[in-house]
């Protein structure tokens, strides 16, 4: 079962400008390049559906048809974000773990 | 002598998977929910990657996504899309449920949604009924699925009745025995052997089709039709969506982020996911699927596109009819009994006390009896056609119904005006809506699917009835939830210091 402590707790940060927008939206650079990223995808994702690019049955590159091929292109810019992701954000709060975890250990 | 070596292969199989329930059984704490249900948040990389791996790619990824591609071509390419974009939602969403899993016990969804929404007893409710709703079907399906498959495989050999008796009961035993360190080791296992089978099918067919190149022109020239999008765009948006979300949102996967040994497992753990889920299951899934439209596949006209790999393999290398046989039966049991630990965690940690006191003993014990009821349910449902014919419109809105968890967990996670009441009304009228668009009760406005229109009647009511009623949570629970965890996770806030 859970157990919240329900204490008051430590509030240092608690202006609700420092919350993303609407819980969506952060409000750091970083945060909003993530976002922008994984929107820009979707975006790219659909454009052969509407018919705007990518959409064709002739062969393209490394002898694929042109969809499959810009499709799975744009799919790997998914996987890229998660690498980069990991890179630049998960790396830092496995850091941050380690050191609560160091400090609770003392 | 096939019929022999079939069998055989499958004992074989079921020793190996009992072997293995009976060293978890031997190693698990018996009468801890937090063992029994997430192995004592213990799986490390191989197992966490293993785990979602074979959790998430039932026979649907073996059976149905080649199938799919050979049947609709490139209308199903959503399907790479939101497999690659599914662990990168791991990684944004998991690390904060992963923090409050550990810091406060959070065994099953409804816990950190309950706890969030002030202890909210409708919330756990509400979140255990849709949890059980959401797996129920689907597991019903993974059954009845198998059960085809073995039969149309082993031609006829093993009967559709009987398949559905030998899957639930060695699903039951195993799962009742060894609980989720049983299936997630065994997961790990079977993982390794999906990825080796899809991975040599993929191969085996590019040389069937004659080599790369010439395979796709001769796929291309037989169905050109199947190589350009046909316009279906409200659909693809709609299964986009709700898979992309819906692969963390579903109840036996969001468990799985509860069970990281460490920050790093879960982190790295979904980063590599997500190349293999993109490359491993839907490229070869792709490859399979439509490089065959060129090669001479005679599919009668009475088979499912499910039948295309078998058919494939019946026709160019029949010895491997043994080795789907055991591969099918693999894959359905890797998703069943995830989905099984998974419902039975929401009865008896959401249901059972939200209407009576229970200790940790008698809830383990009711744990078991609820597993055999599912089973006993799941076996009456498959054999009843009444049954049938409510599973498969169930079932292909089961992830959407999963998508009712999003907007209260991005308030629990990240919005600090989100309230109780909105939390509520958003899950129960994006579910009702949702499920009453898919039978018919509600008609349908157009263009996009029941589960889209569902998320927005939940968004609508949700961010509405916060934003109205300015009645936000308990400002100490938001302080645990929200403020707490920015120190550690800086991205989404724009300024660092102290209030």
């Amino acid at each position: 079962m859970s157990n919240p402590s329900l204490s008051s707790g430590d509030i240092r940060i608690s202006e609700s400008d420092r919350y993303p927008s609407l819980g969506v939206i952060p409000k750091s650079g970083l945060g909003r390049l993530f976002l922008g990223w994984a929107v820009l995808n979707v975006i790219l994702a659909l454009l052969p559906v509407f018919d705007v690019l990518g959409n064709s049955a002739e062969p393209g590159p490394v002898g694929m048809p042109l969809t499959v091929f810009y499709c799975y292109a744009v799919f790997t810019l998914n996987c890229l974000l998660g690498a980069v992701y990991y890179l630049t954000r998960g790396r830092a709060w496995v850091a941050i773990e380690a050191t609560r975890a160091g400090e609770m250990g003392q | 002598m096939t019929t022999f070596v079939t069998l055989l292969g499958i004992t074989l199989y079921l020793a190996v998977m009992f072997y293995i329930a009976y060293r978890a059984y031997r190693t698990n704490k018996h009468n801890d929910p937090e063992d029994w249900f997430l192995m004592g948040r213990s799986a490390n990389t191989l197992m966490l990657v293993g785990t979602m791996f074979a959790t998430w790619f039932s026979t649907f990824a073996f059976l149905g996504g080649p199938g799919f591609f050979h049947k609709i071509g490139v209308n199903w390419l959503l399907f790479g899309f939101f497999n690659a974009m599914g662990p990168v939602m791991v990684m944004i969403l998991g690390p904060r449920i992963w923090a409050l899993g550990k810091k406060y016990n959070f065994i099953t969804p409804g816990d950190l949604l309950s706890a969030y929404y002030n202890s909210s007893r409708r919330i756990r409710i509400l979140t255990g009924l849709i949890c059980i709703a959401v797996l129920f079907p689907y597991s019903a399906i993974q059954i009845t699925g198998i059960a085809i498959a073995l039969n149309s495989i082993s031609g006829g050999l093993i009967a559709f009745n009987a398949g559905v008796l030998l899957i639930a009961v060695c699903v039951g035993v195993y799962s009742f025995v060894g609980g989720s360190r049983a299936v997630v080791w065994t997961d790990v296992v079977q993982g390794f052997i999906f990825a080796l089978l899809l991975i040599g099918t993929m191969l085996l067919v590019i040389r069937w089709a004659g080599g790369w190149t010439e395979g796709w022109a001769a796929a291309t020239a037989a169905r050109p039709e199947l190589f350009a999008f046909d316009g279906g765009a409200g659909r693809y948006i709609t299964l986009m969506t709700l898979w992309t979300f819906g692969w963390v949102l579903t109840p036996h996967l969001w468990q799985r982020l509860y069970m990281a040994d460490s920050p790093q497992t879960l982190v790295k753990g979904a980063a590599i996911t997500s190349f293999l889920a993109l490359f491993v299951v839907t490229f070869t899934g792709a490859v399979i699927g439509m490089m065959s439209l060129g090669m001479d596949v005679n599919m009668s006209g009475g088979q499912t596109s499910d039948a295309l790999v078998p058919e494939i393999y019946a026709q160019y290398l029949p010895a491997m009819g043994v080795v789907l046989v055991i591969a099918v039966f693999a894959a359905g049991m890797s998703t069943l009994d995830s989905q099984m630990i998974s419902a039975t965690s929401s009865f008896t940690q959401d249901l059972v006390p939200s209407v009576s006191s229970v200790d940790d003993r008698q809830r383990m014990r009711l744990a078991r009896y609820f597993e055999i009821a599912f089973v006993l349910a799941l076996v009456a449902f498959a054999f009843s056609p009444q049954g049938r014919s409510l599973i498969a419109p169930l079932a292909s809105i089961g992830v959407g119904m999963a998508l009712s968890f999003l907007l209260p967990l991005l308030g629990a996670l990240f919005w600090n005006k989100a309230s109780e009441p909105a939390a509520f009304w958003g899950m129960l009228l994006g579910w009702g809506v949702m499920v009453a668009m898919q039978f018919g009760i509600l008609a349908n406005p157009g263009h996009i699917g029941p589960p889209l229109w569902g998320l927005l009647v939940s968004t609508v009511v949700f961010f509405g009835g916060s934003l109205l009623r300015d009645d936000p949570v308990d400002p100490a629970r938001r302080s645990e939830f929200q403020d707490d965890m920015a120190e550690r996770f800086p991205e989404t806030r724009g300024q660092t210091g102290t209030a």
